[in-house]
């Protein structure tokens, strides 16, 4: 394989390939999240997923974590912004390139003060769901077989739009693979 | 055809999200026309959804009525409010149909989804607009408008008309998905269809998965078992050849010597 690279770098076409076909994937997973979503009682709170992306940094240039938000379809509108409601807030998020192991999505939930709220995230919000699961200077976390609770230090409490603690649940992403699974393993965890 | 037929694919290169639409209004419907009503289309139309259910019953009634070549397809029917993608006579009810395939086809450097936001405005103005070409040249007599997009667009374009009364009262608008046609196209059973009629479905279904209409059905085996070893390129500086040396051309400026424009 070594020799490949040197003359022609196939390797890194073959990778490349595997990304966009992956992210073709899940491009139709992410339609069919809001499909099987509405269909369960889900409203779906931003059209796209959320991620970071940075020229800065080369780790920027290749989105790896993708988060998508919901909330139930029958709780009350907020005073101050009726797009989203006094509920809890579910994320589900894909993570290709997890610290140990292999791609997995995550079903995250969120409670909040929403007093904190004045407007609807946008994709670039990504790290305020992102970094409870991740940031250790900020949030105590707790990990155990693939269940994740988090809380932010006081301190940080208003940065991340009044999170009062955060909850997920890791799967093998490769296991979902059709409306069924998304319905079944996901939507009806909740 | 019927896209090049009604002058639709101008070759200036511009507004490439339009023509493209066109040539898939033109490619489908065009070539679904070639089937019996209640053998393709019909199954169809049949999916769309309405935000009360006794329109839906009245849309499927209708639509359960036509039978085979009636229904007459006007494809981009000028109008003072503008070209709606086709309008369908089904006896003597108008059923308009308006079709999105992609929207935005920039960069969206920002980010922050203003292209799809624009999208929905510009389809809710759209739809606004039909609407009254429809309730105007059905006089007072019911009359359907059909939103055929991708599943999200229709989805987001769905939630942004909801509880807004821009629609005309007497028009009907359902919400149909490019995603349900090719579904209903995969479950038309073939046994009932001729063989060059099969064709015709089989194209349209072939074309329907080539615009990226299927439901998400997993992660491929090929995708899974392709093997990407962790070598990558890398830039080593150390193997550049070290004799080589960089040379910066250094040239002297004269204060006062400058370009004198002397007409």
């Amino acid at each position: 394989m070594s020799s490949t690279l040197k003359t022609k770098g196939e390797n890194i076409t073959n990778a490349v390939q595997v990304l966009q076909e992956t992210y073709k994937s899940l491009d139709l997973l992410f339609a069919e999240l809001d499909r099987v979503g509405k269909e369960e009682g889900f409203v779906s709170l931003t059209p796209r997923f959320l991620r970071w992306k940075s020229d800065a940094y080369p780790e920027g240039w290749l989105t790896t974590n993708f988060i998508k938000l919901y909330q139930k379809e029958t709780d009350s509108p907020l005073p101050q912004l009726d797009e989203v409601r006094e509920g809890t807030l579910y994320g589900i998020e894909v993570e290709l390139q997890p610290e140990i192991g292999y791609p997995i999505i995550s079903l995250n939930e969120y409670s909040y003060d929403f007093t904190y709220w004045n407007r609807l995230p946008s994709i670039s919000d990504h790290w305020l769901y992102h970094n409870p699961f991740y940031l250790e200077n900020e949030f105590n976390i707790n990990e155990e077989n693939g269940k994740w609770t988090s809380a932010p230090l006081d301190k940080y409490k208003k940065r991340y739009w009044g999170l009062l603690s955060a909850t997920g649940q890791d799967f093998p992403l490769a296991e979902i693979s059709s409306p069924e699974d998304i319905r079944i393993k996901l939507f009806r965890k909740i | 055809m019927l896209a090049d037929i009604h002058n639709k694919l101008s070759t200036t290169g511009s507004n490439l999200s339009d023509r493209l639409e066109d040539l898939l209004t033109g490619n489908f419907f065009g070539t679904i026309r070639y089937l019996p009503f209640e053998a393709a289309l019909g199954h169809i139309l049949k999916k769309a959804r309405f935000e009360q259910d006794d329109e839906h019953v009245q849309w499927s009634n209708l639509i359960e009525k036509e039978r085979g070549f009636d229904a007459v397809f006007e494809f981009w029917p000028k109008h003072h409010e503008g070209e709606i993608d086709l309008r369908l006579r089904l006896g003597g009810t108008f059923a308009g149909i308006e079709v999105k395939y992609l929207s935005g086809l920039s960069s969206e450097d920002d980010g922050d989804a203003v292209d799809l936001q624009i999208d929905y405005k510009e389809s809710r103005n759209q739809l606004a607009r039909y609407a009254r070409m429809l309730a105007e040249i059905s006089e007072g007599k019911t009359a359907y408008l059909i939103f055929l997009a991708p599943f999200v667009t229709m989805k987001n374009v769905q939630e942004a008309i909801r509880s807004r009364s821009i629609i005309e009262p007497g028009v009907h608008l359902g919400f149909l998905s490019w995603e349900d046609v090719l579904e209903t196209l995969n479950e038309l059973s073939p046994g009932d269809l001729d063989l060059g009629r099969k064709q015709i479905v089989q194209d349209m279904q072939e074309l329907l998965r080539r615009k990226g209409f299927e439901r998400f059905t997993g992660f491929t085996q090929n995708l899974l078992a392709q093997e990407v070893s962790d070598e990558h390129y890398q830039f080593s500086p150390e193997s550049l050849n070290s004799t080589v040396s960089w040379s910066w051309n250094t040239q002297t400026l004269k204060e006062e010597e400058h370009y004198v424009f002397n007409a």
